[in-house]
């Protein structure tokens, strides 16, 4: 008796599986030519990055870095994050690494593409962002390999599906922050700007965004991170990199290749960090100066 | 705040209790199955744990994770059983073996087939029959993923042995040189990602050339067949066709002193590729594997009564009805 009550009625049951693989089935037949082009777009973008990123000698990367890191904190910064960058080299990583970098740096920027102008409409619209905020919660809680299978069926394996997903995971803090920025921008400095009589359009560019900037950049600086985070799961749909000398090492139980491997996907999350960190802390002290 | 903390009492003494019951069920000896990401061994695992739990009266579980965590599992004990051991694939297996942390205690299945496998409608329209076949329609095998003029050849996961043998053939400039000049080989790091490439290709009617392995899923709902490869077998050069992996029955090293007659049972647990592939095919029209399990069992009563003793089928016949 007890059982009846406790476990759910099998009546209930109702499989709508069926219904997303029919979803799936139309959308590569109707947009296959999308998709075709979605592929090509992120694929010459993948060449051109790969292409400069792949040009530039090693030590003059070591050498730009230092010198960031001197410019945006000071020399001790700036020794350790060339350090750190001339240990992923010193591991033999650093031909992955430039792939591994041309995934984030595209990821983060169709991101940045996305995630500003929806971060902005969300700002303005209660109903969209009552639409929205589960749909972000949902983007970085569904379990990858969900939607990667349906992605690999649409746009093929390697580079494209793994920025694809890279930008899924990595998005959401993006359109977060940008929300939150520009809700929290001072009402007395809106009111202000009404009051000149400004149009949406310059309220928007010359007051909400100057003033929302260092809580975007504080998004764009997560994004990248989450970025980072994708790097072994971008490996698993076909994508080269660090991410796949990891997933080799922990396949043959080689712990010590595994955390080579993973500790320079921490350096390169470090050496990120802290250069956005930098940038947007100088944002923020010029604007106070002003 | 005297409230407060009356109330975080009650639940801290709460949390407590349900640590304590969940201990105690824990205590029980529940036999460990050790499941990887594929169909045969989600098949051969729901066999023999329902004539562990029918017939010996045994609770069990299934475990799922990725080859390594199971080699290690069953070196510390937490895994009891892994019923399809792809011995080639695991680099440690003879010194584990003799090291005694676990213990081959039969050979599951040894009649399967890996290799270079193209569809069907490719082999019978473009009369591909070896792996030189495939040079002179490179074209239509491309790939974005690889360099302009070259076709794609999908790969198994690296650090799988058969990996390494398929990049030592790729690295065999003296043999296979015109095939390097055709196409690269491309290791895929995850086995659903693998299936995925093939069955988008097979249901568009595109060209598909990849690693493979029998008995799956794929091979017995699609027509697949097997590239043969001219040259004599050797591994380090990468050569000829690959020879069927043992695949073994193995328990951890406690295993036959806590249950006897279920290590006695599992010791006679020997089938072949075939049956193997007849029920992945069963296992495609259920949902739901134990049902296709018991299905088997109902079916198949002369391959597995035999392994075990009269009294402990007559209890599995039982419960299968």
């Amino acid at each position: 008796m007890w059982e009846r009550i406790r476990d759910f009625p099998e009546q209930l049951y109702f499989n709508y599986s069926v219904y997303i693989d029919r979803f799936v089935d139309w959308l590569s037949q109707a947009f296959g030519w999308f998709f075709d082009i979605v592929r090509d777009i992120i694929l010459t973008m993948f060449d051109g990055v790969e292409f400069v990123l792949g040009i530039t000698p090693w030590w003059l990367y070591i050498v730009l870095l230092f010198i960031a890191g001197w410019r945006l904190y000071n020399v001790k910064t700036g020794i350790t994050l060339a350090f750190l960058l001339f240990l992923i080299g010193v591991s033999g990583l650093w031909s992955e690494m430039i792939y591994t970098l041309a995934i984030i740096f595209i990821s983060v920027f169709i991101s940045f593409l996305i995630g500003l102008p929806t971060g902005i409409l969300m700002s303005k619209s209660s109903r969209l962002e009552n639409i929205l905020k589960p749909i972000l919660d949902g983007m970085q809680t569904l379990p990858s390999f969900v939607y990667l299978i349906p992605a690999l069926m649409l746009l093929g394996i390697g580079r494209v599906p793994a920025v694809f997903a890279t930008t899924i995971y990595a998005v959401p803090p993006l359109i977060r922050l940008t929300f939150l920025g520009i809700k929290n921008v001072d009402e007395q400095v809106i009111e202000a700007g009404i009051s000149f009589g400004s149009t949406p359009m310059q309220m928007l560019f010359k007051i909400e965004l100057p003033q929302a900037l260092s809580t975007i950049a504080a998004g764009l600086n997560q994004t990248t991170m989450m970025a980072v985070a994708m790097v072994v799961i971008s490996s698993m749909i076909g994508a080269r990199g660090i991410g796949q000398e990891v997933l080799i090492a922990i396949r043959q139980v080689q712990v010590g290749d595994g955390f080579v491997a993973g500790l320079a996907i921490v350096f390169v999350a470090i050496i990120l960090d802290r250069l956005l960190q930098g940038v947007t802390n100088r944002f923020d002290q010029t604007m106070e100066t002003e | 705040m005297k409230n407060f903390i009356k109330k975080l009492s009650i639940v801290l003494v709460g949390i407590a209790l349900a640590f304590t019951v969940a201990a105690c069920r824990e205590e029980e000896d529940v036999i460990t199955l050790a499941e990887g990401d594929w169909e045969s061994q989600v098949f051969h695992n729901r066999v023999i744990g329902f004539i562990i739990e029918h017939g010996y009266g045994q609770e069990w579980e299934d475990v799922q994770a990725d080859t390594p965590v199971v080699v290690q599992s069953l070196r510390t004990g937490d895994i009891d059983i892994n019923s399809e051991m792809w011995t080639d694939n695991v680099a440690s297996y003879q010194d584990d073996l003799e090291a005694g942390y676990y213990h081959e205690i039969a050979t599951n299945f040894d009649d399967n087939f890996q290799g270079l496998w193209v569809p069907g409608y490719i082999q019978d329209e473009y009369e591909i029959y070896d792996v030189f076949d495939l040079i002179e329609h490179k074209d239509m095998f491309h790939s974005d993923e690889v360099e302009e003029g070259k076709g794609i050849i999908y790969g198994g996961p690296s650090g799988w042995a058969v990996t390494d043998f398929l990049n030592n053939k790729f690295d065999n400039e003296e043999d296979y040189g015109d095939l390097i000049d055709a196409f690269e080989f491309y290791p895929i790091e995850s086995t659903a990602t693998l299936n995925t490439t093939l069955v988008d290709a097979y249901n568009n009617n595109e060209a598909w050339v990849g690693y493979h392995w029998t008995p799956t899923w794929p091979h017995a709902e699609m027509d697949l067949r097997l590239l043969d490869d001219p040259f004599d077998y050797d591994f380090d050069e990468g050569t000829g066709n690959i020879p069927p992996t043992p695949v073994t029955v193995v328990v951890t090293d406690s295993f036959e002193e806590r249950h006897p007659d279920i290590f006695d049972f599992l010791s006679n647990y020997e089938t072949d590729a075939d049956i193997t592939s007849e029920a992945l095919v069963i296992m495609d029209e259920h949902d739901d594997a134990m049902e296709a399990a018991k299905e088997w069992l109902r079916d198949n009563e002369d391959i597995w009564t035999p392994m075990v003793p009269e009294d402990v089928a007559d209890r599995v016949r039982g419960a299968l009805q």
